[in-house]
């Protein structure tokens, strides 16, 4: 099992989409679309595989 | 010793106060004031503190929601809401599952339980020192924090009890952890329990006082207190002489005594759980039994999962959307009550969502969440095809004969 990463951009209105989620891969699959705030457990364990030294895709 | 054989007791004035019939039945002519504590009423254990009402901290401890499914084999998800199944180290993957219990399940049935978390162990091969498997819980801070329990109190206790089945019985430990209070002074207080026998239920009860200024809980959304209770658990979380039955700073080498493997060991051994109930008190009272619906808006607080069927004809709708481009649908969704943060999302397959906007119909590729808060979102589905009209509104239903459906979840 391959666990990776993805940023994505969305927006909420008109806005130009800028980067607010991140996407959970497991095997190069989406399975979950995270948004980026702290209380959201997701993104916790998002910011530790961040911590141990992963790098996200970049955003298309 | 004496005894005092009567039929009544009278008061100062005369009057009957306490009557005994020849049925050892007592009769109290007035109010009745009890100072000391009142261990049970009707055979059943009454409250020592804490509310009358809503006593169980628990959310879903009948097992009855199962949002996420009712079977995995997958570490660190769910299968019946709030109760998060970890394991590590398996060689063969341990599957668990809400679990229908019928009547010969004595105990719980006759106490009203119809559902329990069932685990099933998969065939391990060794015992190694990360090897571990887990049932958590945890219990929002502000939930904790507003209970009623003085947790910095010794004498204030709370009562943590369940139904425990197991094929392969041996000592068991668990622990509360209180996850607040700074970096190296977060607490752990652990205990042992035990079935009465291989596949024989037994209600476990533990009560935990308490802990000294030591012990913290802060009043906001995140993880108040954690329980975990452990079937199998190798050697690196264990440590020959790790204290029970007592408040101590976390140590990650010794959550445990060193423990036993049976169950680990045993092919196909099963740890199943219902009735699981923590309460303010020394005392553990009856479950708190909640309607499904009851239960359901609880657990929606930490995930919220909707889904449609595309099955003989009947297509079920999930709602109108607006198509924002040819291929981009956006679907603005409030959820049923305000989650406990910004949640995630998972779906099912792309391709089990379509779109319909009165003319033409495209199967969707994509499923994802914008500008979502804790009360609401906006989830945006992407097709392949761009027959949509800008500016319409199409409906999104599931396709063809597919189960579609949409999980949000914002769990601790």
């Amino acid at each position: 099992m391959t666990l990776t990463y993805k940023l994505r951009k969305s927006q909420t209105t008109t806005e130009t989409p800028t980067v607010k989620n991140v996407q959970k891969k497991i095997d190069g699959k989406v399975v979950l679309d995270i948004p980026i705030h702290n209380d959201n457990t997701d993104y916790q364990e998002y910011l530790e595989w961040v911590d141990a030294g992963n790098t996200a895709e970049a955003a298309d | 010793m004496s005894t005092l054989k009567v039929n009544t007791i009278q008061d100062t004035t005369g009057d009957d106060a306490l009557t005994f019939d020849s049925s050892g039945n007592t009769t109290v002519a007035q109010d009745l004031t009890v100072t000391g504590q009142l261990n049970s009423v009707n055979g059943n254990g009454f409250p020592s503190a804490g509310a009358l009402s809503h006593r169980n901290l628990i959310i879903n401890g009948g097992m009855t929601v199962a949002q996420y499914g009712t079977s995995s084999t997958t570490t660190n998800s769910y299968t019946c809401d709030r109760f998060k199944v970890k394991f590590d180290g398996e060689n063969e993957d341990p599957t668990y599952a809400q679990h229908a219990l019928t009547s010969s399940d004595t105990g719980p049935w006759a106490k009203g339980f119809r559902n329990s978390l069932h685990i099933t162990n998969g065939n391990q091969t060794s015992n190694d020192a990360d090897d571990g498997m887990f049932i958590k819980y945890f219990v929002e801070a502000q939930d904790m924090a507003n209970s009623g329990w003085d947790y910095g109190s010794a004498s204030s206790k709370i009562t943590l009890s369940f139904w425990l089945q197991t094929s392969a019985n041996q000592t068991f430990y668990g622990y509360v952890y209180l996850p607040d209070g700074g970096s190296g002074t977060h607490r752990r207080y652990s205990f042992s329990f035990t079935a009465s026998g291989n596949n024989a239920w037994t209600k476990i009860t533990q009560t935990i006082p308490g802990g000294g200024t030591g012990n913290v809980i802060t009043n906001d959304t995140g993880t108040g207190l954690e329980i975990l209770l452990c079937p199998g658990a190798g050697s690196s979380i264990t440590a020959s002489g790790s204290t029970l039955d007592a408040w101590k700073v976390t140590d990650g080498a010794s959550w445990f005594p060193d423990m036993a493997t049976t169950w680990w060991d045993t092919d196909d051994a099963t740890f199943e759980i219902t009735g699981v109930q923590l309460e303010v008190g020394d005392t553990a009272t009856e479950f708190e039994h909640r309607s499904y619906a009851e239960e359901l808006v609880r657990c929606q607080r930490y995930c919220y999962k909707i889904d449609c069927e595309n099955a003989s004809g009947n297509v079920s709708v999930f709602g109108l959307c607006f198509a924002q481009a040819t291929d981009t649908f956006r679907w603005p969704h409030q959820w049923p009550q305000r989650m406990r943060t910004v949640p995630s999302l998972s779906a099912s397959s792309g391709s089990h969502f379509k779109v319909y906007d009165g003319s033409n119909a495209e199967v969707c590729n994509s499923v994802v969440i914008d500008a979502a808060s804790s009360f609401s979102g906006i989830i945006v589905f992407g097709s392949s095809g761009t027959s949509m009209n800008v500016g319409h509104a199409p409906q999104v239903y599931a396709n063809d004969t597919q189960l579609a459906w949409i999980l949000l979840t914002a769990e601790l």
